[in-house]
């Protein structure tokens, strides 16, 4: 808040009365002041045309907008000569769940893709920055950003497919520290990349990539990789915002698993714009897992959103 | 409750790098003295980081003159004399410098006949003076509907206490702010549908694929076709993204409440070469002790631009090859 000073009025004190939770960050052009815990006397400006205070809210909100009442008093020789209330607004975005399932069924013939479906209504003010997280009951997991996932799974996706493997010469024999890499980091138990790759896959791309025939094959691959990270990226950028105002960190949550058993919880954590996090929505899934295959699966965590924008007072609202 | 004015210093004394130019200033003063001088304006750059301070220096002609009084102005501070002006005309002149002491020297007897003479020094600030100095707010969250997003922004001076030093008038020139424009929606919505299909498709094949499906082979020749029909040209995307959200174009999008003024304009995010999350703009306004606030909006018409950009997409960007051919209907398998 700030205020230009009228020279025509004449004053020796200006006192400010803080509501609680509050508190001043700033100063500008008071040059002295006192303080008495609640009320702010300022003795003297640098220049008399004008004076500001930056004023922050201490207090996490619990609803979507609340109004706090700062007091002005301007003092002559100890006589009131000017006095104003100023209303400070305070929004903070809110997330609700309207739709979401309480238990699923998953049968061999399960669409997985769309098996999951919730619908969540984003209220109050201001962007929105969300991380999701499935507990699983037994540990957390970050859910992984789709983008690396895919990025790896598209690469030996494309040398797999219907390519012919005759031996020829060995041309591209010092790629084989690539899948030398690949193969060891596959053997570590502790691999989060839940990437189902069989081992038959990188011997076939490692012969493949040899063959000195099929070097024009391997650079229209490169340009199609290129084209395929495009893709990627935008499909990671379509997740990551879903909405207006929305911003799904992790992209699309999903669960990577061969089976599940019990029960999951779909944490979602938010922030606002300026980092404060506030309570997180929690949507219990009991899930029973009827198939009979064991098959290493991606299920998508699907959300539609609602956006619900807060009516904001006024067109000349200070908002930050 | 805690105090809410814990925080604040007990007197509002100005920080120290604010002090250390008010000395500066004072110091300057009281080695031109014998020269009787008045600053008459200091012009502080908000992005360069410099100040730039103009002295009247009045030597009165006569026996003073010839007593041969020197006033020596010493490098080591920062303040490096950068023109002197002579009498009404201002004729540029030459002031000696002291290559073993660093000091410049200003002798009485070698003035020209004249009483009046326009220095003009400058210096570099630090980022911590500027911070310390002026506060500078916007917002994060844009306001304003729909069709434009508006941001807020405020610029103030917290402490005019330089005018101890300062007499006459002093500006802060190119206050600024990178206002954080959002883009992040306009350009992914702008992707025709069709693309969203193929990228669907694709991710359908992938799944088949890890899970060892028997429909991957379907779904990659389903792909492909799709792929083949329609060729995407990653670095001409990048090329048009990169026009679209340069300065130049995308200038004609924003609007300024007076006084401010667009200085910078370029695209961030996460791969602001494809896909820019935001557009970083550049405003810049001058505060001085008549204007010591600056407070006005910054409009983005992001409907319109949206348009433009879906319509440069079509256009551009995703050409097919050839139209697809047109498939006869299928019956449904049950």
């Amino acid at each position: 808040m700030h205020m230009i000073l009228d020279s025509s009025l004449k004053f020796d004190h200006i006192l400010i009365t803080l509501p609680e939770n509050m508190s001043i960050l700033n100063l500008l052009n008071i040059e002295d002041y006192t303080t008495d815990g609640f009320t702010l006397s300022i003795n003297k400006l640098y220049t008399s045309d004008f004076f500001g205070l930056i004023i922050s809210q201490d207090e996490k909100l619990k609803e979507i907008h609340i109004q706090r009442q700062i007091g002005l008093q301007m003092l002559n020789k100890g006589k009131v000569v000017h006095e104003e209330k100023i209303i400070a607004n305070f929004y903070r975005p809110f997330l609700e769940v309207v739709e979401g399932p309480k238990t699923i069924v998953i049968t061999d013939k399960s669409d997985l893709r769309n098996l999951f479906k919730f619908t969540i209504k984003v209220v109050g003010f201001g962007k929105v920055n969300i991380k999701t997280e499935i507990d699983t009951g037994t540990d957390i997991k970050l859910v992984l950003e789709s983008y690396f996932r895919n990025l790896l799974s598209g690469l030996f996706a494309k040398y797999s497919i219907g390519e012919d493997v005759k031996p020829d010469d060995t041309r591209f024999e010092n790629t084989d520290w690539i899948f030398d890499r690949m193969e060891s980091s596959m053997d570590e138990e502790d691999d989060e990349l839940p990437l189902a790759i069989k081992q038959e896959r990188i011997e076939g791309m490692r012969e493949w990539i040899r063959k000195t025939k099929n070097i024009g094959k391997i650079l229209e691959e490169a340009s199609r990789a290129l084209e395929a990270l495009f893709l990627d990226l935008l499909l990671f950028q379509f997740e990551k915002y879903p909405a207006e105002n929305v911003t799904l960190s992790y992209g699309t949550p999903a669960i990577f698993a061969e089976r599940f058993a019990g029960s999951i919880t779909l944490r979602l954590r938010y922030w606002d714009s300026m980092g404060t996090e506030y309570e997180p929505i929690e949507i219990p899934i009991e899930i029973d897992d009827k198939r009979g295959e064991k098959k290493p699966s991606k299920i998508p965590m699907n959300i539609e959103w609602i956006r619900n924008p807060y009516p904001i007072l006024g067109v000349n609202d200070r908002l930050e | 409750m805690s105090d809410p004015f814990d925080i604040l210093p007990k007197t509002a004394e100005s920080t120290k790098a604010v002090s250390d130019i008010i000395g500066l200033f004072s110091k300057l003063i009281d080695n031109f003295k014998p020269f009787k001088p008045i600053i008459r304006v200091a012009n502080f750059d908000y992005i360069d980081k410099t100040w730039e301070a103009k002295f009247l220096l009045q030597i009165k002609k006569g026996w003073k003159r010839r007593s041969k009084r020197k006033v020596e102005i010493p490098a080591y501070d920062g303040a490096r004399v950068d023109e002197v002006l002579a009498g009404e005309m201002f004729q540029p002149m030459t002031i000696n410098f002291d290559n073993i002491d660093h000091k410049y020297i200003f002798r009485a007897g070698d003035f020209p006949n004249c009483e009046n003479f326009l220095v003009t020094l400058t210096g570099r600030v630090t980022e911590k003076f500027l911070k310390d100095w002026v506060e500078i707010r916007m917002s994060k969250n844009p306001t304003g509907g729909s069709i434009i997003d508006k941001y807020w922004i405020y610029a103030a001076l917290k402490n005019v206490s330089i005018l101890e030093a300062i007499h006459d008038e002093f500006n802060v020139e190119r206050v600024s702010s990178d206002v954080k424009v959002g883009v992040e929606r306009v350009f992914t919505s702008a992707i025709p549908p069709w693309l969203k299909q193929r990228i669907v498709a694709r991710e359908e094949l992938l799944t088949a694929i890890e899970r060892g499906d028997r429909r991957s082979r379907v779904l990659a020749v389903r792909y492909r076709r799709a792929a083949r029909d329609s060729r995407l040209k990653p670095f001409e995307i990048s090329r048009i993204v990169s026009d679209l959200t340069s300065g130049d174009y995308f200038r004609e999008f924003i609007a300024l409440d007076h006084p401010f003024q667009l200085a910078n304009i370029f695209p961030s995010g996460f791969v602001k070469e494809f896909l820019p999350e935001r557009v970083n703009v550049q405003v810049t306004a001058r505060l001085n002790l008549k204007t010591p606030v600056v407070e006005g909006y910054l409009s983005f018409e992001k409907n319109r631009y949206t348009d433009i950009i879906t319509e440069k997409f079509k256009e551009s960007l995703f050409e097919k090859k050839k139209p697809r051919r047109k498939m006869k209907p299928k019956k449904k398998k049950e």
